[in-house]
């Protein structure tokens, strides 16, 4: 298998449960660095996709590697891949740090120092002392990420990582996933439904229906802003098409709102509508263009 | 060595396991039913009984065995890989140690040890109450086993002989039993990685325990005594004195080979089924 530099790196996985085609021809790749998401309903292949590349599934059919590990059926090796899966389970009689020691004990490559840096890190380390049995689904899914991210593995496949966490716990979750792609170099790779998050966190997107790739793109990859604005006074629309920097404009609901398409930074959009005399009443930034490809791609509402 | 500390981790895992409780409970009951046993004989013979008796009592009473103590294995050292597989634990552990087949080993080692563990819970249990009720332990060899089964209407004791060792004997016992408990307990759990639920294995070995006991109790098929696991599990099927008894030999050699048969089997289910 010849090295491509990348860490993930499949073609034409295939998967078939009886006569089912779970995953029908998929191609995906993941670089050092790069978070990617993949969205798509319910059954359409995200969860058996991951389950081939952590190595728990074995497909049917296919090539390519994962960290440099073979994939395709009868392969005896599974890659050392930081896992966190859809509903996180433990030894439920043990604490959160000694399930982490009883983990890392495998490969036996990290000590106390780091468990306990991880555990601050996703915000587990003031109650980590509770058995597990007694954990929030919120603190078992920062005990599973803590257990995907404290070897520090070059990848992680993270299914739902979000699942029952509050919103400072998502927003913690962005910046470690975040941080682990930036600043450790490492490969994301995650399965989310929720639409705004994978937006927010991820470089690529892979949207995935009935086993197979039907889009991928680069979220914000044009570089323009979307923009919604409500006016003052529903006249003036006509002043907001001739400012600098606006490139598209399209009335939504009411007489007022718009929605814009911006080549310039979203300050430097209101210091352009107040000098053209613009009087605005509202501002927001679109909620975002992955919602209004997967509307479009899949057909219906997300 | 990664495998070394995979089994290292199977074993804390089952140590940890509150079904132990279950265990402890099954055993004494099974000592306490035992010892009523021991009672009678003893009376019965007119010959006072020991502590060891109490044990070998336990551990050659097939409903006590076959019924209680296999199960209660089971539901410990064979659950964990179904729930595993159910709860997705088994994809930690698997990415980390990078091999199915050392999963597998892990597992079967943990059960082997969860095998030898459950002998000493017995056997713990049975001197307990055998002490609790006033019988002494002794290396001298039992006078109840020495007396014919006629006379004590039991055939509970192991090989009997002047001169034997109880606590050979007894140690005897419960190695036989580790090898019997971890070759019909790795086969249970091959079939949990083909069907993973994690009642299947207790509730399969206690099935086949009754299912075997009715055919031998009503079908009285010399042949089938060869295959049978009733008559290859007890002690006391090996009495040399007893026509149409076994060798100690032949009974190891078929647990060595449904060990073997479930080991391999097992390997080869998880190999080819997702996990």
């Amino acid at each position: 298998m010849a090295e491509t530099g990348l860490l993930v790196d499949v073609r034409d996985v295939r998967m078939v449960f009886g006569k089912k085609r779970a995953l029908d021809g998929v191609n995906l790749s993941v670089g050092s660095g790069e978070v990617v998401g993949l969205v798509g309903p319910n059954g359409a292949g995200k969860s058996t996709l991951m389950r081939v590349l952590s190595g728990t599934s074995q497909c049917t059919g296919g090539s390519g590697h994962v960290l440099g590990t073979s994939i395709g059926s009868g392969r005896r090796r599974v890659p050392f891949v930081g896992v966190m899966i859809e509903r996180p389970t433990f030894v439920e009689t043990l604490d959160g740090p000694s399930n982490l020691r009883l983990l890392a004990g495998i490969r036996g490559e990290i000590g106390d120092d780091r468990i306990d840096e991880v555990l601050e890190l996703v915000g587990l380390s003031a109650a980590a002392k509770a058995r597990v049995r007694n954990y929030s689904q919120g603190m078992r899914q920062r005990l599973s990420l803590a257990q995907a991210i404290m070897e520090r593995p070059r990848l992680l496949v993270l299914d739902e990582p979000t699942n029952g966490l509050d919103p400072d716990g998502i927003i913690e979750m962005r910046a470690i996933l975040r941080g682990q792609a930036r600043a450790v170099g490492c490969g994301v790779l995650i399965s989310s439904h929720l639409l705004a998050e994978v937006e927010a966190v991820c470089d690529r997107v892979v949207l995935i229906e009935r086993g197979r790739v039907r889009d991928e793109f680069r979220p914000g990859g044009t570089g323009h802003a979307r923009i919604r604005l409500e006016l003052a006074d529903a006249r003036q629309a006509h002043l907001v098409s001739a400012c600098d920097g606006v490139l598209s404009t399209q009335e939504v609901a009411q007489p007022g709102q718009l929605t814009i398409e911006a080549s310039i930074a979203v300050p430097d959009l209101v210091i352009a509508l107040v000098n053209a005399g613009v009087r605005v009443e509202a501002i927001f930034r679109h909620a975002g263009r992955l919602e209004d490809v997967y509307r479009q791609k899949v057909g219906r509402d997300a | 060595m990664t495998i070394g500390r995979m089994m290292l981790l199977e074993l804390r895992r089952m140590a940890v396991s509150p079904r132990w409780g279950i265990v402890g409970a099954v055993c004494l009951i099974a000592a306490w039913l035992a010892e009523s046993s021991v009672r009678v004989a003893a009376i019965n013979s007119h010959v006072p009984a020991g502590a060891e008796d109490v044990y070998l009592a336990t551990a050659n009473n097939l409903m006590l065995v076959g019924c209680l103590a296999l199960p209660a294995f089971a539901l410990v050292a064979t659950g964990s890989l179904a729930a595993d597989r159910s709860s997705g634990f088994v994809t930690l552990t698997l990415c980390r140690v990078g091999r199915r087949s050392c999963v597998w080993i892990a597992k079967v080692v943990a059960l082997i040890g969860g095998a030898f563990i459950t002998q000493l819970v017995l056997a713990a249990t049975s001197y307990m109450v055998a002490i609790y009720a006033g019988y002494t332990p002794s290396y001298s060899p039992s006078a109840l086993a020495l007396v014919p089964i006629s006379e004590t209407s039991m055939s509970l004791f192991a090989p009997a002989l002047p001169g034997d060792d109880q606590t050979l004997r007894v140690l005897a016992a419960m190695g036989f039993l580790t090898l019997a408990f971890s070759a019909v307990g790795t086969l249970a759990l091959a079939v949990s990685v083909r069907w993973p639920n994690e009642f299947l294995p207790p509730a399969l070995l206690l099935g086949v325990v009754v299912f075997d006991w009715l055919i031998v109790r009503f079908s009285h098929l010399g042949v089938f005594d060869r295959i049978s696991l009733s008559a290859h599990l007890l002690e006391s099927t090996h009495i040399s004195t007893l026509p149409d008894s076994m060798s100690w030999a032949s009974s190891v050699a078929y647990f060595a080979v449904v060990m073997i048969l479930g080991a391999v089997g097992g390997w080869w289910l998880l190999e080819r089924y997702d996990v």
